[in-house]
Parts: structure tokens; C-alpha cells; sequence
């Protein structure tokens, strides 16, 4: 066929946008799940920030110490020999004075901070959340790498929803039902915004 | 057929997969350095002469004593040993990790530049002037209104300022310097 043929042809061709739509949503949803569990769940729990730690697991504790707050300069054996009495038995990484009376003793997995006028060590002791932890991290955007592809998921993201409006035809469509939930949908953040912010 | 569209349709998601993969690994493989040690920084060093070191690129050695719990974008590191009190904001720029809560009391090596920030007598009248700005009448004695600053928030901000003008005054010069560290990379030196 010669190509003044060819190109009629093709502009005959009408464009199935339907099909197009559901191929792209249906590729589109498939590639990007892995993403949509990282966001989703890091968002649960980055959400309710304010009630707990979504990253950390912590445990605090209020020893009362029999040995005396050591004065001066406390050296590396001393700190260890505190941990020792607490009962810590995780490596000892470091330690120093946020102020005079106090001291503060890092170790593996933890902090243990001891008072002179109280005689007490208020322990810290930190774990990551399984799952959540490297999910918040990837939600924070850690590296360059992933801005490139969480950015490639957020476009992807805006191809999911709008190609989800025009997979249906009929009663469920956008037209009827699909118009009026998808219409709830926008109206729940609007009024929010309205009457809170 | 089926089979046969099913096959490519593998080939070409696997093919996709190991590209994505494979950029994904070149991007976060951090790059190994490892400086002189005998040309490392401590923070004493930065803190006390950071103006003669301003935007070179230094290795600093330190421990963390607390990262930022929004994002770990920025960490606090002192010197070991105990003789020196400072302490040093290091703020990850660029293609910096960020830092962990669970690495408080770890010693690392971070690279990047000193940076510094001053601020002079004018600075510190153009704060008070906002302030004073904010302040204005009301029709009838003791009412307020919402755009009323918070005048806890207020008196707080005039301590500051008052401090901010006395430290200036012990400073000997004309200005306030702020010193930290912008990081670009960091490792862990001590893992224990």
C-alpha cells in the first residue's frame, strides 16, 4: 500500500480511548502496587505521628543507682561500670555531659541518662519497627534515585485515577454512579478544608 | 499465541525490572571514602576556626549525639573524649542519607563544608522592628483580636533578641557568626 494510503488509513482508525484507558490502569496498577503498600502503609502510620513513633519501638525505664554519680571527667570505664549496674549488657558507644550533674551514656540500641541529685538513670531503649521503619525512610525520600521513581509513581499515580474514571461505560460509569462517588469523593477533603482550615 | 504474547510480555517486565534495578543500585551505592585521617576535623576545630575553613570540602571526625526525627535531615556532633562541650548542626545537603535516631553515640566521618551565617547589629533591629510592627491598638483597652500576636510568643522572641544583642556585644566584632556543616556523605567508623 503506498503511504498517502497508509496514512489515510490511519486517520480513519478511531482511537479506543476505553480500551486504552483500562490498559494503562491495568499495567500501570500492576507495576506500581509494590509502591502503592510503601505509601500506603507509611502514611497510616506517619499519619498518627502524633500518637506514637512510627519508627521506633521505644522503652523507657527508672533505675534507681547505688553508686555514687562519678565527679569530674568520666572516663570510658567508669560509663561502662554504670551500664554494668543498670543491668545493660549492650556494647557502650559513647558518652558526655549535656550538663553539669548529668550524664549521658549511649550504647547499642539505647541511651541511658543519669541524674547526680535524683540517683536515678532514665534508659531509652530504641528498636525499629519491622516494615514501617524502611517504609517511612523510602516515604521520606532518601536518595535521588528514589525522588526519580517516587515522582515516576506520582504521575503514574495521576494516569491511575484519571484513566479509572473512563474504564466503566454504563450504569456504573462516570456518567451516573461513577460521577456522583467520584464527586463525594472530591467534596470529603473540600469541606474539610472549609470548616478546619 | 497466548504463550507466546505471555513470554515477551515476561521478557519485556524483566528487561524493565533489571533497568530499573540497576539504576536504582548505581544511585544508592554510596561511593567509598576514605580521607586521611590525619587531615580530619573535629568539631572544636570547626566551631573555633570554621571561618578559615568556610566552603572547602573537610572530612569531619565526630559523634552524633541526636538526629532530627522528622526526616533525619540534620544530627548534632560533639567530640569524643569529653574535654571539648561544643556541639556542631551537620544538615544533610544534596544526595546526603539521611541520619537515623538509632545512630546516636556512634562515631562517623563525614564529608562536606563548613558553612557560616552572620548576623549584625542591623539584623537584629529589623527582627525587633517586625516585631513592634506586629503590634497595634485595639478600639477598646484589653481586647484582642485574631490577629493579635501570641504575647507569650512575643516576650519570648524579645529575651532573644535582648540575649542576641548582649552576646553580640561580648563578641568583640560586629557580628554573630554561626557556624555548621553542610554534609554531603557520612559513614559509620565505629561499628560496634
Amino acid at each position: 500500500m503506498p503511504l498517502t494510503g497508509k496514512l489515510l488509513t490511519l486517520s480513519r482508525m478511531k482511537f479506543n480511548w476505553r480500551r486504552t484507558s483500562r490498559s494503562l490502569h491495568r499495567d500501570l496498577g500492576y507495576f506500581f502496587f509494590g509502591m502503592s503498600v510503601v505509601y500506603a502503609l507509611s502514611g497510616l502510620a506517619m499519619n498518627h505521628a502524633r500518637d506514637w513513633n512510627p519508627d521506633y519501638i521505644v522503652r523507657s525505664e527508672t533505675l534507681t543507682l547505688s553508686t555514687p554519680f562519678p565527679e569530674g571527667r568520666v572516663s570510658k570505664d567508669a560509663a561502662k561500670e554504670l551500664l554494668d549496674e543498670m543491668g545493660i549488657d549492650k556494647a557502650y558507644r559513647q558518652h558526655f555531659s549535656p550538663k553539669d550533674g548529668e550524664l549521658k551514656i549511649f550504647f547499642d540500641g539505647g541511651t541511658a541518662v543519669v541524674e547526680r541529685d535524683s540517683g536515678t538513670a532514665q534508659i531509652e531503649a530504641l528498636e525499629r519497627r519491622p516494615v514501617f521503619h524502611l517504609f517511612n525512610r523510602l516515604h521520606r525520600n532518601p536518595t535521588r534515585a528514589w525522588t526519580w521513581f517516587a515522582d515516576l509513581f506520582c504521575l503514574s499515580l495521576l494516569i491511575i485515577s484519571v484513566t479509572g474514571l473512563l474504564i466503566l461505560p454504563g450504569k456504573n460509569g462516570i456518567t451516573r454512579k461513577g460521577g456522583l462517588l467520584t464527586l463525594a469523593g472530591i467534596l470529603v477533603p473540600a469541606l474539610i478544608v472549609i470548616i478546619s482550615l | 499465541m497466548n504463550n507466546k504474547y505471555m513470554k515477551h510480555g515476561f521478557q519485556k517486565i524483566a528487561l524493565l525490572a533489571l533497568m530499573l534495578s540497576s539504576m536504582a543500585t548505581h544511585a544508592l551505592s554510596a561511593e567509598p571514602f576514605a580521607p586521611c585521617e590525619s587531615g580530619n576535623v573535629g568539631v572544636q576545630e570547626v566551631l573555633e576556626h570554621g571561618a578559615e575553613m568556610l566552603n572547602e570540602e573537610v572530612v569531619l571526625d565526630g559523634f552524633i549525639i541526636a538526629a532530627c526525627k522528622h526526616g533525619g535531615r540534620k544530627g548534632f556532633i560533639r567530640d569524643s573524649g569529653g574535654e571539648y562541650e561544643g556541639t556542631l548542626r551537620v544538615a544533610c545537603v544534596d544526595d546526603c542519607k539521611s541520619f537515623t535516631q538509632d545512630l546516636a553515640g556512634q562515631t562517623l566521618r563525614i564529608k562536606g563544608k563548613v558553612r557560616e551565617s552572620r548576623m549584625y547589629a542591623k539584623d537584629i533591629d529589623a527582627w525587633e522592628a517586625q516585631i513592634q510592627a506586629e503590634e497595634h491598638e485595639h478600639a477598646e483597652e484589653g481586647e484582642s483580636c485574631h490577629n493579635c500576636p501570641d504575647k507569650a510568643d512575643e516576650a519570648k522572641l524579645r529575651a532573644r533578641i535582648e540575649e542576641f544583642r548582649n552576646t553580640l556585644k561580648d563578641s568583640g566584632k560586629d557580628y554573630i557568626s554561626t557556624i555548621w556543616f553542610d554534609a554531603t556523605d557520612w559513614e559509620v567508623v565505629n561499628a560496634q
